[in-house]
């Protein structure tokens, strides 16, 4: 016998003070943080779970990257003129790090909704920023597999190495860094309207192209502008102009900066405004 | 000290429809074009799931939570697990938690048994030792053999559910919470789970039953409440609750 309960309509959400939401928010932060060793273990039982009975496991990425890399390298290189040498591993270390960056935004968007993520919340009381970490780790456990191809490309082109090589290390942690509020805004927003998640994946394919992943910021002369405002580029460039040899950008930094902290103040908000209420919206 | 403690608690449930998740309607609703009626922003469906419940459930207690579909006997227990945040009053929980909920038990259903079993553990912050003896008294329990070694779902729904009644009882919960599970097994494996939850419970502080079976809270159960449209419409004795229950079903009916 079904009983219908009082259905009240058109009523405004009540919620709790502003203040009680985000002081939730960041003990959830602080909680999840907390269970460092649970996220860790899980973002490896992802990283395994994914390549289960496949024989080339973890390096099926390098591999199906690595065959498309050659390809457009010799394309590319015979279109523009340019040095097989020079391009291929710019190319590369582009591309592996668009590639981290748009798992890191795609997987954000259903960080929440995905099934296992789902399964938990239901069960089991575990702060919300716990699937945002452990699928964040997940992705830096995955780019360190797909460095390896730029490790190939930059062997066989004999870049040098330079001590500017170890900057590269804090800029994958500033990527890995904003994959946490990336993950706690798009996650929030996403439950909650599901149009988001395929639009960032329509606006991430024409990203690749807009930003300078295979071609260069001077190919583009005097409108070398256009690729200067987009964030992405400086993202890339923190991590791919150590990769080869030349000291990163001041400009880069500062708007890595810039983004790192706006996105924190953007996600804060709406994470707190969105956390009690994700158990509802799965 | 195991208490569970909530003092008016009412939670309203929001209703997502299609219309309400979609961001085109959202922005709809506040420009107004295309014809939409334009609603005022922010207000969404809700149902009043829990309505000023106010509980005190002490170590010792072992409440068999009975209500109509609907009443809110399974959003009652996702607020004792901390899964919902009530809309209003106060809720305090002191213990470990262990809920018995549907057939995904949080289990990631693309991994192995064994793996779950693991993943269990470390949610529940299990150490290294504690893992293999858990893991042994899970795989005496459920009887799933090889099947262990195979991604859950690949298993039955009973087999699933074989699995994690075995991982939920098999930690010594302080607090435990079952939302009826106990139906899917087969009758061999319900009469062993009885047993076995016999024992369980002599070890866990509290335990909360939601279930329609009278013969379930006559045999675990301590005390009684009854929830009625979100309400506490009885709470006490076992016999005076189930005379309650069934008064209450019988007027239901005879409305009906």
């Amino acid at each position: 016998m079904v009983q219908p309960s009082e259905v009240i309509v058109d009523r405004p959400l009540t919620t709790r003070s502003k203040r009680g939401q985000l002081s939730s928010a960041l003990g959830d932060f602080g909680a999840g943080l907390a269970r460092a060793n649970t996220w860790w273990t899980l973002a490896l039982h992802d990283v395994r779970a994914r390549y289960r009975r496949t024989v080339l496991g973890p390096f099926w990425i390098v591999l199906s990257n690595s065959i498309g890399l050659i390809g457009m390298g010799v394309v590319w290189s015979t279109l523009f003129g340019m040095n097989f040498t020079d391009t291929f591993p710019y190319m590369s270390a582009g591309f592996v790090l668009w590639m981290f960056i748009q798992a890191i935004i795609l997987d954000s968007c259903s960080v929440f909704s995905s099934g296992h993520a789902v399964a938990i919340q239901r069960n089991m009381s575990i702060p919300k920023s716990f699937h945002v970490l452990r699928m964040v780790t997940r992705n830096g456990i995955l780019f360190l597999h797909s460095i390896i191809i730029f490790v190939f490309a930059a062997w066989y082109c004999h870049v040098a190495l330079s001590p500017w090589i170890w900057w590269a290390i804090p800029g994958l942690i500033a990527i890995l860094l904003n994959g946490v509020w990336l993950g706690l805004f798009l996650g929030s927003i996403s439950v909650r309207f599901r149009d988001i998640e395929p639009l960032v994946g329509s606006v991430l394919t024409v990203l690749f192209f807009l930003t300078p992943i295979v071609w260069r910021v001077e190919m583009l002369a005097d409108r070398a502008y256009y690729a200067h405002v987009n964030p992405f580029t400086h993202f890339i460039a923190i991590v791919r102009d150590p990769l080869l040899g030349s000291p990163p950008s001041l400009t880069s930094w500062a708007v890595v900066g810039i983004v790192t902290a706006l996105g924190f103040a953007l996600c804060l908000p709406v994470f707190a405004k969105a956390r009690s209420r994700l158990a509802f919206w799965i | 000290m195991s208490i569970l403690w909530l003092s008016n608690v009412s939670l309203l449930y929001p209703v997502l429809g299609a219309d309400a998740r979609s961001l085109r309607a959202a922005i709809m609703r506040q420009l107004g074009i295309g014809g939409v009626i334009r609603q005022k922003l922010g207000s969404v469906t809700q149902v009043q799931a829990l309505d000023g419940v106010s509980l005190e459930i002490r170590a010792g207690e072992r409440v068999g939570l009975l209500g109509m579909n609907g009443a809110g006997k399974s959003t009652l227990l996702k607020v004792l697990a901390s899964l919902y945040e009530p809309t209003s009053g106060e809720v305090m929980i002191d213990g470990d938690v262990t809920t018995l909920f549907d057939l995904t038990l949080g289990m990631d259903f693309e991994a192995t048994g064994y793996e779950n079993i693991r993943l269990a553990s470390l949610f529940r912050r299990g150490n290294k030792r504690n893992l293999d003896v858990f893991t042994e008294r899970v795989e005496t329990f459920c009887e799933l053999g090889e099947y262990l070694a195979l991604p859950v779902r690949a298993y039955s729904s009973g087999m699933v559910m074989r699995l994690g009644f075995s991982i939920a009882t098999s930690i010594n919960p302080e607090i435990l919470l079952i939302d009826e599970v106990l139906g899917v097994g087969d009758r061999e494996f319900v009469q062993k789970a009885q047993a076995h939850l016999a024992s369980v419970m002599e070890t866990s502080k509290i335990m909360v039953l939601a279930t329609h079976s009278e013969a379930i809270v006559r045999d675990f159960c301590n005390r009684v409440v009854m929830l009625d449209h979100g309400k506490v419409a009885f709470d006490g004795s076992v016999d005076e609750g189930i005379q309650f229950y069934h008064g209450v079903a019988r007027r239901e009916a005879a409305a009906a």
